[in-house]
Formats: C-alpha cells, structure tokens, sequence
C-alpha cells in the first residue's frame, strides 16, 4: 500500500489517495503509530515478555488486516480470510480482529451480513408500490400516517439489479409471484401480517390491506360504507384470495377510478368473478357507449355483468376510449396524455380544475359529495403522490395557502363557465359535511374548501333550480373528476415511462460494458497467444537454421575426412530441398 | 537450567538460537506465561469454573454402532454421568446395555482427566498447527491453523462458530463438533505436557529443565518468523490456501460411500488386529 498518511474520517484531501471511512470515535487512530487504546485493549502484545508478541508484529497484523479490508471496502471482511494469511495464534489474532472490527477501522463500510440465527428476514422481493403506497383509497384526505409504514416496507422492495444499481420500484411495478404465496394466503401489504381470507380490503391494484390497517388509517368509517352500498362497486373477487392477486394488477396496471376500498365478504350486488373484460363484454360495452352515450345505466344493463363505474372504468382505459363516447353526447372528455403543466383544453364544464400541482387536484377531488364520484375523487388524489401531498401539505403553514391555490383555480374555473359556479356552490354543502367527517390531517384541507366556496358564495348567488342542476353537475362532475383523473394519471404515466426508460437504458449500459469486457478479455488473451505463437515460430527458425548448419558442417568433415565418392544415397534428398526452402 | 548440554543435544543453529531467546524471556520474565508452572487444566478459556474437556465414545455392541465425541463440564456432579447416559439411550433408541457402557466410559475418561489434575504442567509458549480433518453429516471440513497453547483465553468454541459463520456453513452441528476437535488436540498437549510425563523423559534423557519440544508437536519455529530478522508474519500468497479452512458439502450418495468405504477399512483393521494378536 503505498498511502501512508493518516486515515482520519475528515478524509485526506489529496485527491490520489481514496478516502477511507472510519467513525469519528476512532479518530486517534494513526497509521504510522500505535493508540494508547489498542495498548489497552491487546496488552499481550505490549508486555514485552513473549517473544512472539511485540508491538512491530502488532502493527504488522493490523496493518495488514485493515489493507486487506480496503481492498474492497464494501465487502464483509471476515476473521477467516485473514487468519489464513497471518502467522500467530489463532485467538489472539481474533481478538485483534474484533478489536478493529469494534472500533470501526474495519467493516465501517461494509454490509452487515444477516445473522443465521434471527430468524428467516426473508428479503423478499415483494413489491409494494413506493409511492402512494395505498392504490386507491377512499379517503376524504390523504394520510399522513401511510408514509411512514410504506417505509418498513422498503427493505422488501428490491427489483432487477443488485450490482449496486437499485432503482425504486415503479409503482407500476408489482411482482405478483412474489407475493403469492398458495400456503400463506395473502399478506398485508402494510403491516406484512398474514391475513386470514375475509378480513383484508382489497385495493383495485391488488393490494391488499389487512382490516386492523385498514381501520386505523380510515378514518372515515362512514364513506367506506357508503362506498360499500354505492351501486357499483369494483369488482371483489370474492372468497378466494389467492387468485386474486393474479389476475387483479395485471388487467389494471393504472388504477380505476372505481372505488379501491372493498370489504371482501360483502355481498356486493353484482359479484364479478374476475376482473378482466372478456371480448364479449368488451363488445357490449362498446355497443352500449354507441347506443347510449352518456347514459350509465343503460350501458350498465347492456353489459349485463358489470357495473357503472366499472364500465366507465374500462372505458376510460381503452386508448380512445373517451373519444367514443365524446361524440354521441358532445361533451367529450378527450384528454390523452396530458402533460402536467398544460392545461387540459375540453369543452366548458368539462374541465374545470388545472393540473397545475397536485394541490388544486386534492382540493378538487375532495369537494365531491361522497357517493360515488367521491371515488373517483379519490382517484385523482391517489394518482397524485400521496406522499408528495403530504409534504406540501405540512411544509405549508396553514391552510390559507392551499385555499389561494384552489381559489385561483375556482376562479379560473367560474370564468370558463357559471355551471363551475353551481358546482362549487352546492359542494359547500357537502364539503362542510364531510369535514365534519374525517378527523384527519387533511381537514385542514377540508378547512381549505370550505372557505374557498364561501368565497365564491360571495360572488355568485345561490342558484334556484337546485334539485334540476342536480343531475347536470352530476354529469359534469362526474367528467370534470374523470378529466382530472386522466389528466393525472396521463402525467404520471408519462413519469413512470420515463423511469422505465432509462431503467432500461442503465441496465442496457450495464450489459453492454460487461459484454465490451468479455471481449477485451477475449482479445487480450489472443493477443497474447499470438506472441507465445510468434515466439515458438521464432525458436523454431533458430532451431532450424542451427540444424542446417551443423549438417553443412558435418558434410564438410565428411568430405575432408575424404569420402571417396558422394553418395546419393547418402544425402537424403528432400531435406536438402527442404532446409534450402 | 543450562542451555550448552542442550545446545550440544541438539546440534541446529535455529534450535540453539531459540534456546537462548527462551533464556532472555526467561530471564526477563515477572510472571509471563512463557515459562511457568501451573496445575494441570485445559489451556482454554475457562468461565466461571466451568472448563471443559473432551469425551469421545466408541461402542459397538449388538449391531449398534455409537460414535460421539462432546464436551463435558468436569466439575459437574458425576451423578450427571448417568443421567446423561440414560437420556441418551433414549433419544437415539439404542438398547440399554449401553447405558452402563456409555457411563463407564465417561468416566474413565473424566478419571483420566482428574488423575492429570494437582500436577504442575509446564506451559510455555508455544504455537502449534491444529488440524481438523472432520466429517459431521454431510459438512466435510479441513483446515489447519496455529494455536498457542500457552494462550489461556483461548476459546475453541468461540473459533468455531465464527468459521462456520464466516463459510456460511449451513448445518449447525458442525461448529460444536470443530470445537470437540481442537478441544481434543489441545487436550492431548496438555496431557503431553504434566510434569509426571516430563520427568520420566527427562529421567531417561538424563536432563532436566525445559526440555525442548522435539517429541511433542512440531511447534513453530518461533524465530524465524517473529524474531528482528524474521520472515515476517505475513504468509506468502501462496501459502493462503493452504492454511484456510476448506468446507465440502457432500450429497447424501457421497456420504453414503465414505460410510461404506470407512466400515470396510475398519474391518480390515479389526482383522489385522486380531490375527496379529493371534499370531
């Protein structure tokens, strides 16, 4: 090792020598002496009595252990490899070893290898969404207490590369094999904890929350049950969790706006067995959309095995789905991928709210009454990252800032149209409802809205024909939400894209380098044959050349030695030819 | 304790030049455990009272075969003896003629142990090569590597568990039984060094004082590595390999045919004993 110098943890600045992390506690340590510490704590080699043990061959041991170390400071360095290496008493050497492993100046860096003994921490390679670890949730406001469990969970979310490279999980991403387990049932996937079959809630992506989870972070008891009795919910594809797993993520890798939270055991009016659309349903629906256009419940009856909503789902899904229905009914909800800054061009009333920040989106989603739009609702808040909700919504001081955000969004919002105005209007009412509701963090989001309308009360009157509007707004929120569903979903799809991409591309990069060294190698090594090769071709020339000369030389002699008459018989003819070639 | 009759003994530079650095550290020693006298025990780490030698059965009667080596805990009541032997019985449903044989082995060797105890033993320092070379279920393990029996808190168990946690050894009897192994070997040294064993060699060679390791186990060379011009006490990179442990895991087949292999070799032993007896 040619650094020298000392190691201290405040590096040495030359950028020519690695910087080797140690723990500040063991600053005193020095390269070039010894620590009245390590004198303390290896008195043997310090005695002077044996004549194996003295303080050079002490700092040779730990000289070397700590360059074998740094060699690869990130591998586990363990006493067996060193021992075989260094010439001593094996106990002693170990109590060497734990010393510096104890105090840091070897294996700082390195990972912890797991201890056999506790128990089976199977880092399974489960995957649970990073993000908005909830899916879909129906949730007046987000929940500031999610985070902090998805983050136990992070150990188990590891994917592709372990060479260092590890990217988070896309929350697209979910390994359902995995998680799978026929023997176990399913896990929860926020507290790990098994869950018996009818008590976990499953979420529209697959997820599945075991109902103890469920019931501490839903606080609003009362629109899970409304969510429960609204006509058309998501499918539950009911007593058999173990399939569900499987076919639930894959036909819905973008969650729906269909209601996420579902009770399993309930009857739900229309049980579905399984979540995929069938070409037959499909053809339904599409029929239905053509024949009906805006009217749900006749789609509905048309496709006689599945719901509302989730024929609005499926719908939505299909890559233009909204521009068939747009053209029957005129008021088109066609947004395609949207990027997020944009503001979403539709017809007026169709989109009132700019995705301009995942704020003005919660707000707008929460002011839905809570029957079935507020799952749409939720919809568009889960699309928004729930965690980056709740940051904003704590770093923010209150929420006056929240209700300028949504109040210059209203505004832009009552200038495209007065229907926005009624809208807002008659959520006022629901919105004080629903604060009234939920207990959470959000509430001050809530607390947000409802001021916000009675800004607008303000300015606008209260409209007259309530109950007629009723269904219009109906119509309409049930498309603005939708339009801000997709506008978000359309941004964040765009995201994970991205990611993916250049997941890819690392990875690419990677395979590629290895290969590029492969070869390298491959041609070092010919290279090298080459000039062994050229070698022994050389050898062989001089070989050949020294016997021609010592035949020429011993022809001579024969000759002078005056051998009468030449032979022919004696020179073998071909290896004249051959040596003169 | 005069070192030119040994010197002349031996004849070899190296030994002479070891001879006199055992001198100085003689010399200078206060209460160094190069040269000192201590009663007989087990040169391993003892905790509280506790140390612990090894025992080793062999027994073969009625068709059943029982091989075991273990540590046993000397200061236990020897009550303990039969109850451990019965226990045994029972767990491995051997016939209960073994009972008596198991206990009376145990204690002929606990004896032997005891009958060893209150001699002084000479201890000086001295680092040996261990060797394990051993086969527990379907774990294969050698390795050979340096011990100092002079080193008191030496602890083989402690040893062995941080190999088989270091090789990733997945079956956990094999710890407990490299412990067994070295506790052996350590064992024999001891017993090769009591006093009583050294006088009557020392009565035959008609010397006295220390005498120097030649008979027993081939020490290490102090000198040569640890002296001012010593080698160093770093090996060589080639010499790694052939002192680090080597683990084989084998297949169920692969025992099975050592098994095979090991009975017939036995047999043939036992048949060579005998017409050697007899003959």
């Amino acid at each position: 090792m040619s650094e020298g110098g000392e190691m201290a943890p405040n590096g040495g600045a030359e950028p020519s020598r690695e910087l080797y992390t140690i723990p500040f506690s063991s600053s005193w340590f020095q390269w070039n002496e010894i620590h009245e510490t390590e004198k303390q704590a290896l008195p043997e080699f310090f005695e002077g009595v044996s004549t194996t043990k003295n303080p050079r061959i002490y700092k040779d041991y730990r000289d070397f252990i700590i360059n074998k170390y740094r060699e690869d400071t990130s591998k586990r360095l363990t006493f067996t490899e060193v021992r075989k290496a260094l010439i001593g008493d094996v106990s002693l050497l170990h109590k060497l070893f734990r010393f510096l492993e104890t105090w840091g100046l070897i294996n700082f860096s390195a990972a912890h290898k797991p201890n056999k003994k506790e128990g089976q921490a199977v880092e399974t390679r489960v995957l649970v969404e990073e993000g908005p670890p909830v899916g879909l949730r129906v949730l007046s406001a987000p929940m500031p207490a999610l985070p902090p469990q998805g983050k136990p969970l992070e150990e188990k979310k590891l994917i592709g590369g372990e060479n260092g490279l590890k990217l988070p999980p896309l929350t697209s991403y979910s390994d359902i094999y995995g998680e799978w387990d026929p023997r176990t049932g399913s896990l929860c996937g926020f507290c790990g904890d098994l869950c018996l079959a009818s008590q976990y809630i499953k979420m529209e992506d697959g997820l599945k929350v075991c109902l103890k989870c469920s019931k501490s972070k839903d606080g609003d008891k009362d629109e899970a049950t409304e969510v429960k009795t609204a006509p058309g919910p998501a499918p539950a594809p009911a007593p058999e969790p173990e399939p569900a797993p499987a076919p639930a993520p894959a036909p819905k890798p973008a969650p729906a706006p269909a209601p996420a939270l579902l009770s399993v055991p309930i009857s739900t009016p229309t049980p579905v067995p399984s979540l995929a659309w069938t070409d037959s349903e499909m053809l339904l629906l599409l029929e239905g959309v053509l024949k009906h256009g805006d009217d749900w419940d006749l789609i509905a009856q048309h496709v006689r095995t599945r719901n509302k909503t989730e024929c609005i789902a499926r719908l939505i899904q299909l890559p233009f789905g909204e521009h068939i229905v747009s053209p029957t009914n005129g008021k088109s909800v066609s947004r395609l991928p949207v990027i997020q800054s944009k503001l979403v061009e539709i017809e007026v009333s169709k989109e009132p709210v700019q995705i301009n920040g995942e704020v003005s989106g919660l707000e707008r989603t929460s002011e839905e009454p809570p029957s079935k739009k507020s799952r749409i609702a939720s919809y568009g808040s889960a699309t928004d990252s729930l965690i980056k909700q709740v940051a904003i919504l704590s770093t923010i001081s209150g929420p006056h800032i929240t209700a300028a955000a949504a109040d210059a969004a209203i505004i832009e919002l009552c200038n495209e149209s007065d229907h926005a105005k009624v809208v807002f209007d008659k959520s006022k009412f629901d919105a004080e409802t629903k604060s009234n509701l939920s207990n959470l963090e959000p509430p001050s989001d809530l607390g947000a809205e409802g001021e916000q309308p009675t800004i607008l009360l303000q300015e606008t009157e209260t409209p007259s024909n309530e109950s007629e509007e009723k269904f219009t707004t109906t119509a309409y929120r049930i498309r603005a939400s939708v339009a801000t569903a997709i506008g978000a979903t359309a941004a964040r799809a765009k995201l994970l894209a991205d990611h993916e991409e250049r997941e890819i591309e690392n990875l690419m990069a990677t395979i590629i380098e290895a290969q590029m060294r492969k070869l390298q190698v491959k041609m070092k090594h010919f290279a090298e044959l080459e000039a062994m090769m050229d070698q022994e071709y050389d050898l062989l020339q001089q070989q050949k050349r020294y016997l021609v000369r010592e035949w020429v030389s011993l022809l001579r002699q024969a000759f002078d030695t005056g051998v009468p008459r030449w032979k022919e018989n004696a020179v073998p003819k071909p290896s004249i030819i051959r040596s003169t070639q | 304790m005069k070192s030119s009759s040994l010197a002349g003994a031996i004849g070899t530079g190296s030994a002479s030049s070891r001879e006199r650095e055992r001198e100085r550290a003689s010399a200078s020693a206060s209460a160094s455990a190069s040269v000192s006298s201590i009663k007989f025990r087990m040169p391993t780490k003892e905790k509280e009272k506790e140390s612990l030698i090894p025992i080793h059965l062999d027994l073969d009667l009625d068709a059943h075969r029982y091989k075991d080596a273990f540590t046993w805990n000397p200061h236990d009541p020897d009550s303990l003896v039969l109850t451990f032997a019965k226990r045994t019985v029972k767990d491995l449903k051997l016939p209960p003629t073994f009972v008596s044989h198991i206990s009376q082995s145990i204690q002929h060797q606990l004896a032997e142990f005891r009958s060893f105890g209150g001699q002084d033993m000479f201890i000086h320092e001295k680092i040996v090569p261990l060797k394990l070379d051993l086969r527990v279920n379907n774990t294969v393990v050698r390795d050979t590597f340096l011990w100092d029996i002079s080193n008191f808190e030496s602890d083989p168990e402690e040893f062995a568990v941080t190999l088989c946690n270091d090789l990733d050894v997945a079956d956990p009897e094999v710890a407990p039984a490299i412990a067994v192994a070295i506790r052996e070997q350590l064992y024999e040294i001891a017993t090769q060094s009591v006093s009583a064993v050294k006088e009557a060699k020392l009565g035959k060679k008609g010397r006295r004082g220390y005498e120097l390791s030649k008979g027993g186990n081939n020490a290490l060379d102090v000198s040569r590595y640890f002296g001012s011009k010593g080698s160093g006490v770093i090996r060589k990179r080639k010499d790694w390999y052939m002192n680090g442990p080597t683990v084989d895991v084998l297949t169920n087949e692969e025992v099975g045919t050592l098994e095979e292999l090991n009975s017939r070799f036995r047999r043939k032993l036992d048949e060579k004993e005998d017409s050697f007896l007899q003959g």
